[in-house]
């Protein structure tokens, strides 16, 4: 199922609109524990149509950073909201 | 007295090995990112290339089922719109003609033809004010030249270059500051992209633009860059706020031509 995801939200990033790739990294954080295949597709987003002049945001990988952070955090929210229910 | 519950794990301990895991995947990504990145868009290229020539060809078959009355409909009115877009080309190009004779009796007749590209990735495919073309350093192209439209029409700069790819930002991209000049007094201005095709300037008050006015670029054979789409200004406002719509609906974009 975790393999499934990535694959089909690599696909959607080569061919679809960002509205619909960038939200389905998001889900798959919050649906997978420690998705860390989300730094990989951030990392795809920004290799493939990243570079040209915006090399000084975050050295040109926003959304593998921004990925990175959402992952990082989804963990301890996740323990959290098992806890509570 | 003794217990026999265990110890909860370190939770602390926890969060630093999840921090390490998640540093280490992302320095790994940096090292293939700076390496690899040319590598993987040439290789992704022919995705992208099968992917325009699958949404032309589904584009071409929904037109087939559209009722006969709506063509037909749709038909006159694009000749309609083709027979003034000839005579105003017609006018343009008169006056091109005469410009550049008066400039090449000054010595400065510089006729590039430039490079073709097909666009293969354009927004929203891309978050980015980006386009991908096909043209590379293998057909010339070097980072700096200008893409236009091939009639006509400034769209921004090559930033990166592959072997037969290039990356091209655009000039309406957000927070992309560009000098041009207003047609109507000569003005020079500051354009500042807002992302999806348009720009915004300041002007001060005295300064008279109107809806339609057109924005150019600087040099001796200036292109359109944008049309004054709407001007704000509140009483107690010292500034013009005009908005500036690009020359080309940036999503629709197929073809480019980039020169020197």
């Amino acid at each position: 199922m975790r393999i499934a995801f990535t694959i089909v939200t690599l696909i959607f990033i080569l061919i679809a609109p960002y509205w619909l790739y960038l939200p389905l990294i998001v889900v798959g954080v919050i649906l997978f524990p420690l998705y860390l295949e989300s730094v990989g597709l951030g990392l795809a987003v920004d290799v493939l149509y990243g570079g040209a002049g915006h090399g000084d945001i975050l050295f040109g990988m926003p959304f593998a950073f921004l990925a990175a952070v959402l992952t990082l955090f989804a963990v301890p929210l996740r323990e959290h909201l098992r806890f509570q229910s | 007295m003794k217990t026999n519950f265990r110890r909860r794990s370190d939770p602390g301990l926890a969060g630093r090995k999840r921090l390490t895991l998640v540093a280490s995947v992302l320095a790994l990504a940096i090292i293939v990112f700076v390496l690899l990145r040319s590598y993987i868009v040439t290789a992704v290229s022919p995705v992208w290339r099968a992917e325009n020539v699958f949404s032309t060809t589904l584009r071409n078959t929904i037109d087939l089922v559209r009722s006969k009355d709506a063509l037909i409909r749709e038909n006159e009115l694009l000749k309609q719109e083709l027979s003034s877009y000839e005579t105003l080309l017609l006018s343009y190009r008169t006056l091109e003609g005469g410009r550049d004779e008066v400039l090449s009796r000054y010595g400065r007749d510089e006729s590039v033809a430039g490079v073709a590209a097909g666009v293969l990735v354009h927004p929203p495919e891309t978050p980015y004010d980006i386009l991908v073309v096909d043209a590379g350093e293998g057909e010339g192209v070097r980072v700096g030249q200008r893409a236009s439209l091939p009639l006509g029409g400034a769209l921004g700069l090559v930033r990166e270059t592959m072997s037969h790819e290039s990356k091209v930002a655009l000039y309406s991209g957000s927070g992309e500051e560009t000098q041009a000049v207003l047609e109507r007094g000569g003005v020079q201005v500051t354009l500042v992209g807002k992302g999806g095709g348009t720009f915004k300037l300041d002007l001060p008050r005295e300064i008279t633009v109107e809806p339609g006015d057109k924005v150019l670029t600087l040099g001796l054979r200036p292109e359109l860059m944008g049309v004054v789409q709407a001007v704000d200004v509140e009483p107690t406002d010292s500034a013009k706020h005009v908005l500036v719509r690009g020359v080309a609906n940036v999503g629709s974009v197929r073809f480019v031509t980039i020169r020197p």
